[in-house]
């Protein structure tokens, strides 16, 4: 009992005698940490790495003296530094930080175009290693400019830089021209032989229209995210934008939404919306060759029709529906044909062959290089369209009769 | 019987029954009331009547013992001492419950216990009649244990009051209520109630022999007898159910488990009892079972939270950041500006005033009491805050804290919750949650080990064959409990047909 009780007062005399040494215990307050928010990355033209921080500020909230005083309080100017690698960049950083970076609360890592294009593991390669960092960081490719350049200028926009692309992230179901990739998922792609994936690209462009309204001559830049960046064993090989990012979505089941085109038997504008889709790719080698079916499924909704005609009777369904599976098959078709011309296999058609045909894989998997241009795929399309809108008979179709 | 009643200068073994010697031991007590009594009015076989003063009805004194003895013209022609007891033996007194003593020893328990005593000085006997009658609370509604639906009686203090009550309510003839003294001064009573058709008897032998080891002078509190039925004293964790309501021991006797009563406190312990037992409220067998699952997840949800939280918060906040959403970190920062403490003295800082405003409160009258608690928590709190001291992110979490401790039904597991919580302060205050976990494991460990009444504490989550967690975090269904408790061993172990 007295060596119990030794044990005990020892043991609590230790313990309560560490809760004052920060050094030993490693113990950090919440007001001394900076949080990153955005980490951009560059690479300047003599080989150095740039890297640039957008500290995520408080949202101030009330009204008054006290809120004005917290928003000036709260507002911090971006921080840079250069140097020979990320890390390097990142302690020369805290020479003037009054406070440490935390980097477990860098939500993204926006790699400049150059830096892309040298390669890009260079730069991601501290914040894989750093225990801080969250690997569901997204990464983010900024097209055609530096990614330092990227947050200067929306340094002093409301919404910040981290909530913008947040907010493009949350909307890109809409459209799905882009897709969150995070960073432990891209270094698992490209973590293999014939690695080759894919980034959302960011790129900038002058709100023209507002300008002209408000005369004004202060430069209002919107972001847009419609574009995906492909890699080619680490480097940056170019980009597929618009339907041909969409088509990538199509493919790897990652569509939320798509909006499309057709027309009625009177050649009038019909809007059709997809509500759901599943794709399902077989692969198989037969003969050392392999195969690939890509079967996409997908129905939408008709969103909006310009004319008048009934657009639920059946022979105009069918009408709408083969063209809307066209189109996709169309998108899709184009896509594989480019990624095949660039040897690039994005859509990761090797993980299903091995997958479906682990013993036949060994035996083709070193000649990837070579099978990949000619791959056979082939894309079957199968779509429908739902009629669940309560208005089917567009307005003013029964007065026309 | 307890073996040294009165006084330790008196032997009473020695001293032969006589009125004279009762008196010697009593007479120096002014509630103590002698009285000689000439039988059929005369003379010549006078007997002494002693009994408590406050402690029996004197209305049946008077009615059935004193007028039979005085106005009965049977008794007239008596001629012993002998005869007037045989006759008293015979029914000529009209009382239930009636005893002959022969040791002075027995006649003073007796007249102690609220029986009035007849003493035969030439026989050297008396005999004593229970004739209690003293004033005693009514029985009232659970002060710490209410429900919303279900029975509103809690037990007394009088012991007899709560068998009748268990009785009514266990009608079976199975139902054993033995009794027994402890205190060798206050001679507190009390019943050991099971079902002896389904209580296991080794259980039933368990808790009579620690009873029967009990030697002290008065068991004055519920910690006097406690702390010999339990089976580690120096745990701080409740190792018996204590409870007031009747209809809450009832359900415990069918499950097989033993009651103890205690005659002046109006609590009964239930043995043995285990950790989930301390987490299970009557209401949960007064409502639908989906309702009551639901109460009682949230019930063990709020004991991890009260438990764990401010620990959790301080490992979080000062070791792992990144676990924090961005815009909840920058909201504690935020608030956390300006304020000179680190976060684990604030948090411990905070819960020691929870825990001085609740003894505070405690202690006042109710009125006061809630003035205390609104001066405490609004005014000083609110001033805390303002003036820096703490920060209103610490505010929140020991509140939720608080709340979370406020639905454990148990006040004696609440208490433990209480202790261990800034402990584990302390230790995720040291190593984040590396610390926090070797406390959580130590805590687990510790409770690993205990039993109670060779029962583990973890039973019935401890049993790798999942027997007995029908009832456990999930109520089932009243007409899917077809067992009893198989962790209780009990006689006959099917409660459905």
């Amino acid at each position: 009992m007295f060596k119990k009780t030794i044990w005990f007062f020892v043991f609590w005399a230790t313990a309560l005698s560490l809760l004052g040494c920060e050094e030993i215990t490693r113990r950090n307050e919440l007001v001394d940490l900076v949080f990153p928010g955005v980490a951009a990355v560059d690479k300047t033209k003599d080989g150095n790495v740039v890297l640039t921080i957008s500290p995520k500020r408080a949202e101030s909230g009330g009204s008054g003296k006290d809120s004005e005083s917290k928003e000036k309080s709260s507002e911090q100017t971006l921080m840079q530094s250069t140097g020979k690698t990320v890390f390097d960049a990142s302690t020369l950083l805290t020479a003037y930080s009054y406070k440490d970076i935390h980097w477990g609360q860098n939500e993204y890592i926006i790699i400049g175009e150059d830096a892309a294009r040298d390669d890009i593991m260079k730069y991601l390669d501290f914040f894989v290693r750093n225990h801080e960092t969250r690997l569901d960081t997204s990464v983010v490719i900024v097209k055609e400019n530096t990614a330092n350049q990227l947050i200067k200028d929306t340094q002093a926009s409301s919404p910040q830089i981290i909530d913008e692309l947040a907010n493009l992230f949350k909307n890109e179901g809409e459209l799905s021209y882009n897709k969150k990739i995070e960073l432990s998922e891209f270094i698992n792609c490209l973590n293999c032989d014939y690695a080759a994936t894919i980034l959302p690209a960011v790129r900038m462009a002058e709100n023209k229209s507002l300008q002209e309204q408000d005369s004004c001559d202060a430069k209002d830049l919107l972001l847009y995210m419609d574009s995906f960046a492909v890699f080619k064993k680490f480097e940056l090989i170019g980009y597929l934008n618009g339907k041909d990012a969409r088509a990538v979505n199509w493919i790897s089941d990652s569509l939320h939404s798509a909006t499309m085109l057709a027309e009625d038997s009177e050649g009038n504008i019909v809007s059709l919306e997809v509500t759901d889709n599943k794709t399902k790719i077989k692969a198989k080698i037969k003969d050392g060759v392999p195969s690939i079916k890509v079967n996409i499924r997908f129905s939408s909704n008709i969103a909006e029709t310009q004319g008048k005609t009934d657009v639920f009777k059946d022979d105009e369904l069918i009408s709408l529906i083969r063209q809307q599976s066209l189109q996709v098959q169309e998108e899709t078709e184009r896509v594989v044909e480019l990624t095949k011309q660039n040897n690039v296999d994005i859509f990761h058609f090797r993980d299903a062959l091995f997958k479906s045909e682990p013993v036949k894989w060994e035996k083709i998997k070193d000649q990837w290089d070579e099978l990949y241009p000619n791959l056979d795929v082939e894309i079957i399309v199968e779509s429908n369209i739902n009629r669940s809108y309560l208005i089917d008979r567009p307005v003013g179709a029964s007065a026309k009769k | 019987m307890s073996e040294d009643l009165f006084s330790q200068d008196i032997d009473l073994d020695k001293m032969p029954l006589s009125s004279r010697n009762i008196k010697s031991v009593l007479s120096i007590n002014s509630d103590v009331i002698f009285r000689e009594i000439n039988v059929c009015g005369k003379k010549s076989f006078p007997i002494s009547l002693v009994y408590v003063d406050g402690m029996v009805h004197s209305k049946t004194i008077a009615d059935n013992i004193i007028k039979p003895l005085m106005d009965n013209d049977k008794l007239c022609d008596v001629r012993s001492e002998k005869e007037i007891i045989d006759r008293i033996e015979g029914g000529i007194v009209y009382a239930p419950a009636m005893d002959t003593r022969k040791s002075i020893r027995d006649a003073l328990f007796d007249i102690l216990t609220g029986s009035c005593a007849l003493i035969f000085d030439e026989e050297n006997i008396a005999v004593t009649f229970e004739v209690k009658g003293f004033e005693q609370r009514a029985i009232t509604e659970p002060s710490e244990e209410n429900i919303i639906k279900g029975p509103k009686e809690a037990f007394v203090e009088n012991i007899r009051v709560n068998t009748a009550i268990i009785r009514r309510r266990l009608k079976t003839s199975d139902l054993v209520i033995e009794q027994t003294t402890v205190g060798r001064r206050t001679l507190t009573s009390l019943g050991i109630v099971y079902i002896k058709t389904i209580a296991n008897d080794s259980l039933v032998r368990e808790l009579k022999s620690r009873l029967d080891k009990i030697d002290i002078d008065g068991a004055t509190g519920l910690s006097f007898i406690e702390e010999y039925i339990i089976d580690n004293k120096y745990n701080m964790f409740p190792q018996v159910l204590a409870t007031e309501r009747p209809d809450k021991l009832s359900r415990h006797l069918l499950e097989g488990r033993v009651g103890l009563l205690i005659d002046g406190i109006p609590v009964a312990y239930i043995i043995p009892s285990v950790l989930s037992d301390f987490l299970r409220a009557s209401d949960d067998y007064s409502q639908n079972f989906i309702i009551a699952s639901f109460t009682r997840i949230l019930r063990y949800i709020s004991l991890v939270l009260a438990l764990l939280l401010p620990a959790f918060y301080v490992a979080i906040v000062t070791f792992h950041q990144e676990m924090i959403p961005t815009e909840l970190a920058l909201s504690i920062a935020e608030s956390k500006k300006g304020v000179p403490f680190p976060t684990f003295a604030e948090v411990l800082f905070l819960l020691a005033s929870f825990e001085v405003l609740l003894e505070s409160g405690l202690r006042l009258p109710k009125s006061i009491g809630q003035t205390v608690s609104i001066v405490g928590a609004l005014v000083v709190g609110d001033a805390a805050v303002n003036a820096k001291f703490i920060s209103p992110a610490v505010v929140v979490v020991i509140a939720i804290t608080a709340i979370a401790g406020f639905t454990l039904p148990n006040q004696d597991l609440s208490y433990v919750v209480r202790i261990c919580r800034p402990i584990l302060v302390v230790f995720s205050s040291i190593l984040g949650l590396i610390g926090l976990t070797y406390g959580i494991i130590y805590l687990l460990f510790y409770l690993a080990l205990m039993e109670t009444y060779g029962i583990p504490y973890f039973a019935p989550f401890s049993s790798t064959d999942g027997k007995g967690l029908r009832d456990s975090i999930i109520v089932s269904p009243p007409s899917s409990v077809i067992f009893r408790p198989f962790m209780l061993r009990p006689k006959d172990k099917r409660r459905q047909r």
